[in-house]
C-alpha cells in the first residue's frame, strides 16, 4: 500500500467532500436525457455515498487496493491533453487499415468521427456517442441498460462509475444485421489529476454479427489519472459479437475496466483483453451464458513491467444446458510488475452438458516480478466437462539454450520466447494490423 | 580445426566425460559410436555449451579459440552447430522468424539478409530437403513427428552453414527415404573448410556419409579409433570385443 496519493477515506462526512463529490452532490438531472436514465444516475450517486470502499478482507480485493480506483481527490476531466502527432497518426493509420466505422471519444461528451460506414445505417443499426444514443433511442436502450451492472448489489466503485459516467458509445445491430465493416472505438483519458468514466453499450440483436475494437489510449501525463470504464454486451439468439480491447493507458493512469456480457441461445461472444499500459489496472470480465447453445471465448494478453500491477477477475457463468466457455489469460511480467488472477466457473444445477475451460499462464521474467493465480470451479450439475489450471514459470533454460545454439543472443532469444508465449493469444486477434501493432508493443516493452 | 584434450564434464555431480581426447582436422568427417550412456551426446552438448553440464577439466580449441570460455551463442556465431537429438518445441515462434533471427545473428548486424533474400534462400533449402513451401509458417517443432524434427535440424544446418557440424543421432526416427534426404544434405555440406562429428548407433547413416574416421566411446572416453571398418565390426559384433579389449589394456 502506498500512501500520499489518496486523500479521501471511506465514509467522509459532508463537510469533507472533495471537489468531485461536491459536484456529485449538486448533480441535477439532464433534461435532454430520458427520465429513467436520470433516475438511475441519481440512484448511482446515492449508492456511491452510501457504500464503503471494499476492504482487503474482501476476497476479490485480496491482491488489489480499492482506493487506487477511488476518484477521491481527483476532479472530473474537462480537457483532453491531445495526442502527440505520432500517436494520433498511428491510430488513424490503424483505423484506415481495419476500421471503417471509427470514433474517437475525447474527454467527456466530445466525439470525433474519423470515418463512417454506410453499411451500418443501411442495415438499420448505429454507432453513436452514448449521450446521443440515450437521447435519441432511450426506450430502445432502457431494457438493456437496466440489466447486469447496475450498482445495487455491487460495490462503491461500480456506483462511482455510474455516478461519474461521462461519455462512451452505443453500438446497435438490429436483427439479422451482419456488419462487414469493423467498428473501432477509441477512448481517451483526461488531463493529469482527473477521472474519466466512459461506458460502452453493445447490443447485437438476434442473428446479427459484428467485430468491435476498443482502444483505451492514454497520455504520458505527470500526475495520477483515473479511468473507470464499463462495457455491457448483449448478444441475441444466434448473434456473434467479437470484441478486442486494447488498453495502452499512460504510465500514471489507474484503470478499472468492467465488462459484462449476456449471451442468448446459440450466440457466440469472443472477447480479448489486451493490457500493455496503465499503472494499477483491474480488469473484470463476466460472461453470463443464459440460454442453451451459448458459447463464450475469453482471452487475455498482457505484458507488464516497472511497477505495473494488473489484477484480473473473470466469471464464466453457465446458467443453461449445452453452453460452452473457453478462457485463456496469459501475462508476461518484467521488472517489479505484479499480476494476479482470480477466476470462477459457475455451473448452475440445470446447466447440464456444460463444457468449460479456464487457463491462466504467467511468464515471470524477473526475480522481483510476481504472479498470483486462483482459478475456481463451482459445479452444481453432474454431466459437465470442466477443466482449469494455472502455471507460472520463467522462460525455460532448455529453450534458451536451443535458440542460443543458433547464434541468437540471450536478449533476443528471450524476446522470441516471450513473443512466442503470447502468440497463442495474439493469434486470436482477428486482424493482422492490430496483431502487428500489439507485437510491436511487446517487443518495445521487452527492450 | 577442433582439438579436445582431457575433457571431463559432469551433470549434477555425476561425471559423464572422463577425459576425452579427439582431434578433427578441417574438412574431415568423423563418426562416433558407443553404447547407451557412454557419453556421446554429452560430448556434443558440452561442445555446444549446454549449461546443464559442468566442465571440470580439459580443453577444447576450435580454430584456435578456447571454446569452453565462450557462451553457447558465441560458439554458434563462430561456426559451431549442434543438430539436437531431441530438438526443443517452441510454441508460438514460427520457423521462419526463428531462422531469420538465427541467420542474421550468425551473419552479424552489418551483413543481415534483406527479408526477401532470406525467404528466397529458405525456399531453396526447403526444396533441397523436400519440405513444403509453407514449412516456415509452422511453430518450431511443435507437434512435429520425430522425423520432421530431425529434418528441421538439418534445414537449420543448411541455412547457417556452420564450420563445425555436430550431429547427435540425427538418423534415429528417420525412415529410409528421410535418411537418404538427410544424408544427401549432409554430403552436400562437406567441404575442405568444414568439419563434422556424427554421433550414431547405426551403420546405415555412416554408409551414406562415409566418414573419414570412426571413434568408439565407452564410459566417458574414446577408447578406440579406426576407419569405417571399425564401425562395421561394431555393427555386426556389438561392443563386447571393445569392452574386452579395454579390460585387457587396463590389466
Amino acid at each position: 500500500m502506498e500512501a500520499g496519493v489518496l486523500a479521501a477515506e471511506p465514509g467522509v462526512r459532508a463537510a469533507e467532500l472533495s471537489v468531485l463529490e461536491t459536484k456529485l452532490r449538486d448533480w441535477a438531472p439532464d433534461p435532454e436525457l430520458p427520465d429513467w436514465f436520470n433516475a438511475s444516475r441519481r440512484l448511482a450517486i446515492e449508492a456511491y455515498f452510501a457504500l464503503e470502499l471494499p476492504q482487503r478482507s474482501n476476497e476479490s480485493w485480496h491482491y488489489g487496493d480499492a482506493r487506487r480506483f477511488h476518484a477521491g481527490s481527483l476532479d472530473i476531466a474537462s480537457a483532453s491533453p491531445g495526442f502527440s502527432g505520432a500517436e494520433y497518426e498511428r491510430i488513424c493509420k490503424l483505423s484506415r487499415e481495419y476500421g471503417r466505422v471509427t470514433c474517437l471519444s475525447m474527454v467527456g461528451d466530445r466525439v470525433e468521427e474519423l470515418s463512417q460506414s454506410p453499411a451500418l445505417s443501411e442495415l438499420g443499426g448505429f454507432v453513436l456517442p452514448l449521450r446521443k444514443a440515450l437521447a435519441q433511442h432511450g426506450e430502445l436502450l432502457r431494457p438493456y441498460w437496466q440489466q447486469g451492472l447496475l450498482p445495487a448489489g455491487r460495490d462503491k466503485l461500480t456506483a462511482q462509475h455510474y455516478a461519474l459516467l461521462d461519455g462512451g458509445f452505443c453500438v446497435y445491430l438490429p436483427k439479422g444485421a451482419e456488419l462487414k465493416d469493423d467498428i473501432h472505438l477509441i477512448l481517451e483519458t483526461g488531463e493529469g489529476g482527473s477521472v474519466v468514466s466512459p461506458h460502452i453499450l453493445l447490443i447485437a440483436e438476434a442473428r446479427s454479427s459484428a467485430r468491435v475494437f476498443i482502444h483505451n489510449l492514454g497520455h504520458p501525463e505527470q500526475e495520477r489519472n483515473l479511468q473507470t470504464s464499463a462495457i455491457q454486451s448483449f448478444v441475441g439468439a444466434g448473434a456473434q459479437l467479437m470484441l478486442t480491447k486494447l488498453q495502452n493507458l499512460g504510465p500514471k493512469t489507474d484503470a478499472l475496466m468492467i465488462e459484462y456480457a449476456r449471451l442468448q441461445r446459440d450466440s457466440r461472444y469472443d472477447t480479448i483483453s489486451i493490457n500493455l499500459g496503465g499503472s494499477n489496472v483491474r480488469t473484470e470480465v463476466e460472461t453470463h451464458l443464459a440460454e442453451p447453445g451459448a458459447d463464450a471465448r475469453l482471452s487475455g494478453l498482457s505484458i507488464a513491467r516497472g511497477r505495473q500491477r494488473y489484477d484480473f477477475h473473470t466469471f464464466q457463468n453457465h446458467m443453461a444446458p449445452h453452453t460452452s466457455s473457453n478462457l485463456l489469460f496469459k501475462s508476461a511480467l518484467l521488472g517489479r510488475a505484479r499480476a494476479s488472477y482470480q477466476g470462477l466457473i459457475d455451473v448452475h444445477p440445470s446447466a447440464q452438458s456444460t463444457d468449460a475451460y479456464q487457463s491462466n499462464r504467467s511468464l515471470v521474467l524477473s526475480p522481483d516480478a510476481r504472479s498470483d493465480s486462483s482459478p475456481q470451479l463451482e459445479i452444481e450439475a453432474n454431466d459437465v466437462r470442466c477443466t482449469h489450471g494455472s502455471t507460472t514459470s520463467n522462460v525455460s533454460r532448455d529453450e534458451m539454450f536451443y535458440l542460443q545454439t543458433r547464434g541468437i543472443k540471450p536478449e533476443l532469444a528471450r524476446k522470441l520466447l516471450v513473443q512466442g508465449f503470447l502468440t497463442e493469444v495474439a493469434d486470436r486477434i482477428p486482424l493482422q494490423p492490430l496483431r502487428d501493432y500489439v507485437e510491436s508493443f511487446i517487443l518495445e516493452r521487452m527492450a | 580445426m577442433l582439438k579436445i584434450e582431457g575433457l571431463r564434464a559432469s551433470i549434477e555431480d555425476k561425471e559423464i566425460l572422463r577425459g576425452v581426447d579427439l582431434e578433427i582436422p578441417a574438412g574431415a568427417v568423423h563418426g562416433i559410436m558407443g553404447p547407451n550412456g557412454s557419453g556421446k551426446s554429452t560430448l556434443v552438448k558440452v561442445l555446444a555449451g549446454d549449461p546443464a553440464y559442468t566442465v571440470t577439466e580439459g580443453s577444447v580449441s576450435y580454430k584456435g579459440m578456447d571454446l569452453l570460455e565462450m557462451e553457447p551463442d558465441e560458439r554458434a556465431r563462430s561456426g559451431v552447430f549442434l543438430a539436437f537429438q531431441y530438438p526443443m518445441e517452441i510454441p508460438g515462434v514460427s520457423i521462419a522468424n526463428f531462422l531469420r533471427a538465427a541467420v542474421n545473428s550468425i551473419r552479424g548486424p552489418e551483413n543481415e539478409l534483406p527479408t526477401f533474400q532470406f525467404y528466397a534462400l529458405l525456399q531453396d533449402k526447403l526444396r533441397e530437403l523436400q519440405l513444403d513451401e509453407f514449412w516456415g509458417n509452422r511453430y518450431v517443432n511443435e507437434g512435429f513427428s520425430g522425423g520432421e524434427k530431425k529434418r528441421n535440424e538439418i534445414l537449420q544446418m543448411l541455412l547457417l552453414e556452420p564450420g563445425l557440424c555436430l550431429l547427435d543421432e540425427t538418423d534415429s526416427g528417420l525412415d529410409v527415404d528421410a535418411l537418404k534426404i538427410v544424408s544427401d544434405g549432409v554430403n552436400r555440406m562437406r567441404s575442405p573448410e568444414r568439419s563434422m562429428l556424427i554421433v550414431t548407433h547405426y551403420m546405415r547413416l555412416l554408409d551414406y556419409i562415409a566418414p573419414d574416421r570412426c571413434h568408439i566411446m565407452l564410459d566417458g572416453r574414446i577408447v578406440q579409433s579406426g576407419d569405417i571398418e571399425l564401425a562395421r565390426r561394431i555393427d555386426s559384433e556389438g561392443y563386447e570385443f571393445i569392452r574386452t579389449g579395454v579390460a585387457e589394456t587396463n590389466v
